[in-house]
Parts: C-alpha cells; sequence; structure tokens
C-alpha cells in the first residue's frame, strides 16, 4: 500500500510538473513571438 | 453429429450473455448515436468472436493476428495518436496558459482510483484479485482517452486491456451524463455564474509550430515513458499547424485515423471473448471507470475554484470540469452548465483551453504510472 501511496503522490507531482514545464514554454515562446490582438479589439483599444 | 463443427451445438449461456452485450453496443451506437466510429466495430467484434468455433482469438485467427501486430506492439493507439493531434488545435489553450494547470489536476482520477483498486485487491482488503500492475491498469481509464488507456494497459495488464479499453471509450461517450451532477454539487450557483473576461491575444503562427516540438523534448525528459503517447500526438499536430505537408496532414486526420480505427475497434471487440470477460474483476473494472471520470471532474473542479479565488473571481470554477480528457465533449458539457446559470456566460473557448491541457496531461500522467510502476512495481 505504501508503494502504491507512492506512486499516486510522485505521479500527480510528476503531471504537474511537465505541465508546469509546458507553461513555461507557452510564456517564453510567447514573449520570443507574440501573436497580435486582432484588428477588432486593436480598432476598440 | 458432431458437435465440434457445429457453432449452434456449442452455445453456452456465456456466448448469449456477450452477443447481447455485442448486441447493445451496435444499437447505442448506430440508433443513440453514442461515438459510433467505436461501438460499431466494437460491437461487431464482440458478436464475431463470440460465436462458436470461430477461432478468431485463436493465433493464426484475425483477430488473433490484428492483436499481435497492433496491440502486442502498442502501435494501433500510436498510430491513432498521429490522427488525434491532427485534429486538435492548441489555440484556445496556447491563448490562455493558466488552463494548463486544470488539465494537471484533472488527473487525479487516474492515481485516486488506481489506489483505491489496489487497496480493494491485493494491497489490503484483498477482495478480488488486483495486483499493482493491474490497478494501475484500472486506473488509467481515469485518463478518458481511448489511445492512452490501450497503451498503457497493454503494457501493465494486457489480460485487462478488452474491458479497460470498452470502459474509456464507453464513459467518455457519457460525459453529459457523469458530470453535470459533479458540477452543480461541488460549485455554488455565483460561482456558476462567473463571466471570464474575453481573452485577447492572437496565437502567432512560430508558437503554434514551436509548441509541439518544444512540448515533446520537454515532457520526454521528465516522463520518458510517455514519449512515444505525447511524440505521436505532437507531430500529427505539426503535419497541422506546420502548413507545408498538407496531403500528410489530410491523411492523419482522415484515412490513418479511419483505418486504424476500424482495426482498433475491431481488436478490442474481438478480445471480448465469453471466458475471460465475464468475471467478476470485469464488474469492477466498469464500477471504478465512473469512480475515475467522477474523481477527475471532482479534483478539476476543486483546482478550479481554487483559480477562482486568487485570481479575484475571474475563473470560473466550472471550467475544470474541462480538464478531463474527453474532447470536446467536455468542453461543450460546460458550455451548456455555463450558459444554464448565466445566459451571456460562453465558456466554451476557455473549457476547451482546458479540455486541450487535459489531453497533454492525461498522455503525461499515463506516462508517468508506466514509469513509476514498472519502475517500483
Amino acid at each position: 500500500m505504501v508503494t502504491a501511496l507512492y506512486i499516486t503522490v510522485i505521479g500527480m507531482a510528476i503531471t504537474f510538473a511537465c505541465l508546469g514545464v509546458v507553461l513555461l514554454i507557452m510564456a517564453v515562446i510567447g514573449k520570443l513571438f507574440p501573436g497580435q490582438e486582432s484588428k477588432s479589439e486593436a480598432k476598440k483599444g | 453429429m458432431s458437435a465440434e463443427y457445429w457453432g449452434f451445438l456449442n452455445i453456452t449461456w456465456q456466448t448469449v450473455v456477450m452477443l447481447a452485450i455485442g448486441g447493445i453496443l451496435l444499437y447505442l451506437g448506430i440508433t443513440r448515436d453514442v461515438e459510433p466510429v467505436l461501438l460499431l466495430p466494437i460491437g461487431t467484434g464482440i458478436i464475431m468472436t463470440n460465436m462458436p468455433l470461430s477461432g478468431l482469438m485463436e493465433a493464426g485467427g484475425l483477430f488473433g493476428l490484428l492483436k499481435n501486430v497492433g496491440i502486442e506492439t502498442e502501435l494501433f493507439p500510436l498510430l491513432i495518436f498521429i490522427g488525434v493531434g491532427a485534429m486538435i488545435d492548441f489555440s484556445p489553450l496556447l491563448a490562455r496558459p493558466y488552463t494548463v494547470l486544470l488539465g494537471a489536476a484533472a488527473q487525479f482520477g487516474i492515481f485516486g482510483t488506481f489506489l483505491l483498486v489496489y487497496l480493494i485487491g491485493d494491497g489490503w482488503l484483498r477482495l478480488m484479485p488486483f495486483t499493482l500492475k493491474q490497478a494501475a491498469a484500472v486506473g488509467i481509464i481515469g485518463s478518458a482517452d481511448g489511445p492512452t488507456s490501450i497503451y498503457v494497459s497493454s503494457i501493465l495488464a494486457p489480460e485487462l486491456l478488452a474491458p479497460i479499453a470498452v470502459a474509456a471509450y464507453s464513459y467518455m461517450a457519457l460525459v453529459p451524463i457523469i458530470q453535470p451532477p459533479i458540477m452543480r454539487l461541488l460549485t455554488t450557483k455565483a460561482e456558476r455564474e462567473i463571466k471570464m473576461p474575453v481573452s485577447r491575444g492572437k496565437v502567432s503562427k512560430r508558437m503554434k509550430i514551436l509548441f509541439p516540438i518544444v512540448t515533446t523534448i520537454g515532457v520526454g525528459l521528465i516522463a520518458p515513458k510517455a514519449t512515444p503517447l505525447i511524440g505521436t500526438l505532437m507531430f500529427g499536430n505539426l503535419l497541422r499547424e506546420s502548413g507545408v505537408v498538407p496531403r500528410l496532414f489530410k491523411t492523419a486526420e482522415n484515412e490513418l485515423a479511419n483505418i486504424v480505427t476500424i482495426l482498433l475497434g475491431l481488436t478490442i471487440g474481438g478480445m471480448m471473448v465469453a471466458d475471460q470477460f465475464l468475471k467478476p474483476q470485469t464488474i469492477l473494472i466498469f464500477v471504478m471507470g465512473i469512480v475515475a471520470f467522477a474523481l477527475d471532474t471532482a479534483t478539476g473542479l476543486v483546482f478550479g475554484k481554487i483559480m477562482c479565488v486568487l485570481s479575484g473571481r475571474k475563473v470560473n470554477p466550472l471550467i475544470g470540469a474541462a480538464g478531463i480528457s474527453a474532447f470536446p465533449m467536455s468542453a461543450r458539457v460546460v458550455q451548456k452548465e455555463g450558459l444554464k446559470a448565466n445566459p451571456h456566460n460562453h465558456l466554451l473557448m476557455e473549457a476547451a483551453g482546458a479540455n486541450t491541457a487535459g489531453q497533454i496531461a492525461s498522455v503525461t500522467a499515463g506516462g508517468a504510472m508506466l514509469m513509476l510502476v514498472l519502475m517500483l512495481g
């Protein structure tokens, strides 16, 4: 049972860590290659 | 009249039950439009393989061959993932990066169910025989993703693959029934009414191209066992987003996905032979499948509530329920529940972001489970 608990905790930690890395990747790429606001949004602004 | 040549002389009650199950799946697929793309080949496979003396699951039989070539090698789920990746648009996720964490939170159903099944099995209560690997394979139903379920269970517990696959695909179709009661139970009306600010950002083409490449590398370095799944998913997506291989993209999205779906569905149905399927373990697998989906939904919603508080009520907790990987069904369910609470509240794009994040998260969680169980099991 201890092994199963360990797998559960570490498994969720790995999942969050990987998705955290994905978030970081998105943030970095987003900064390096920003998209543009749509023209209608730009006019409103 | 020698019984070994005549099918009708070898019918058992198990045969009748399995033919009925195959018939029910065909009914659901054809008449009720419940995941017909999958239930039709699965239902047909069940009927064919349970015809007495058909020999389809034997070594040289059609389903035996397809099982060896496509399931035991993990080939079919990986090829399907190329098609899935080609069908997914990650823009809603890329425009709303915070939804990534909702995808992660909603994978708790995998590990929570694994824990429960092991507790019932060899871990403590011993009410039914479930080893650590078998419990992990049952838990993976919580990925709400057919290819991931098939991939992981074919490695950890191939003897349970058929009921696990059928449970995963069936419950994905039942998301509109499973999720709404949980969503209403765990959120207040005031929370469900929250109107989220419109995301103004447009995602650059470079972002859409770099995302699948860098994600494969990033996830693969942390959870190497997830590389086949995340790699094929992202390869399909790259075919879509690169814009330079329209023929390959169209083939992945259509012909490849369709051909492998036919073969995979038939094979899964073909593996549901009466003496393997009609066991008490199978009933528990189907029960725990619902538990897995419910836990996924609940933890996604709870994380959504946390984000709601931390953001100063800018995030509607309902979108947490879309962190489950049942794409795009779950996003539509969230949209519907959001509109019920507030007719001016369109949550579809935010929910789609969480839903696509759930796709990545389920693959990652599946890889993590595989890695840890093989390492420690």
